[in-house]
């Protein structure tokens, strides 16, 4: 699977239905020169949709936090510059379902030694800051 | 709250304003209010005027689990990240007060409240105010949409305001 990626992991859940979230996985610890895989999963309205003026994958925003030292975050658009068709996501009844496949080593070199906290948002949404800590 | 009341605040201060979220009490998190609208220059050349105001709910006891030993100020390591989908940017960075700043790793000896119990640290919990002009992340925007605004302090992350971007 090439990456960044639309397609759903084997076994990748739907967000549940009734309103919109985003929902991100990011493993605890990874080792440096290796792929650090961040996946997940989104469900807006049409309406939430509209709002962002494209598509949603392109406004999928990923930001990396190295411990607290704001002058040093560094933020993605994984999507941005990626050719994206229809369907790239599902439509469930007023809903689009998207899901996402990033890897984060792709865009940093995660050389800060005190550990990072990976936040996504999409639009309004946000997902909590995951940790990540570096071998 | 009307946007004319972030007018009134002064960039990149640390006071409370009337636009300021309220934090419930003792509660450990970031509240973030902006304008609803922001005129954005029509020449690449002014940095528009971004004012939003953030509240940081913490303990010393999150002080302690988010800084370590060191005396880290919250509102130094605040980070405020930006998106506008429609122009494809996404940035981010802190609130620039150009004050000198205390290294955040540099320990403090002689605070007292290292004596605390966890139990007794998690019970003291303070508000702190950011108030950053961000503006200059959109420096060179002229694209009317949408620009979404959260703010990330360690694991804490504040909810997501939408501002309308509309040309002068």
């Amino acid at each position: 699977m090439s990456l960044p990626s639309t397609r759903p992991l084997g076994g990748q859940a739907l967000p549940p239905r009734g309103a919109d979230a985003l929902i991100a996985t990011c493993p605890a610890t990874s080792a440096r020169g290796r792929p650090v895989m961040l996946s997940g999963s989104f469900r807006l309205c049409r309406a939430a949709a509209a709002v962002l003026g494209c598509a949603p994958h392109r406004a999928l925003t990923v930001a990396l936090v190295p411990g607290v030292h704001a002058n040093a975050v560094r933020v993605f658009l994984p999507f941005v510059s990626l050719s994206l068709f229809d369907d790239d996501l599902l439509v469930q009844a007023d809903d689009l379902v998207g899901f996402f496949q990033v890897d984060l080593a792709a865009y940093d070199k995660l050389d800060f030694d005190g550990g990072y906290h990976v936040c996504f948002s999409l639009g309004r949404l946000t997902s909590p800051a995951l940790p990540l800590a570096m071998r | 709250m009307d946007d004319a009341a972030f007018d009134a605040v002064v960039a990149n201060s640390t006071e409370e304003y009337a636009c300021s979220p309220s934090v419930p009490e003792n509660a450990i998190g970031l509240f973030l209010a902006a304008p609803i609208r922001l005129v954005v220059p029509a020449d690449r050349r002014t940095t528009p005027r971004l004012v939003v105001c953030l509240s940081i709910g913490f303990s010393i006891l999150q002080h302690r689990r988010t800084f370590g030993a060191g005396r880290g100020n919250p509102v130094n390591a605040a980070a405020f990240i930006l998106t506008v989908p429609v122009a494809g940017l996404a940035t981010g960075g802190p609130m620039i007060d150009g004050k000198e700043r205390i290294d955040d790793d540099e320990p403090n000896q002689a605070d007292p409240s290292d004596q605390l119990s966890d139990e007794e640290a998690a019970a003291h919990t303070f508000v702190d105010h950011a108030n950053p002009d961000l503006g200059y992340l959109l420096h060179g925007l002229t694209t009317p949409g949408t620009c979404f605004v959260h703010a990330v302090l360690g694991p804490l992350i504040s909810n997501t305001v939408g501002i309308a971007l509309v040309r002068a």
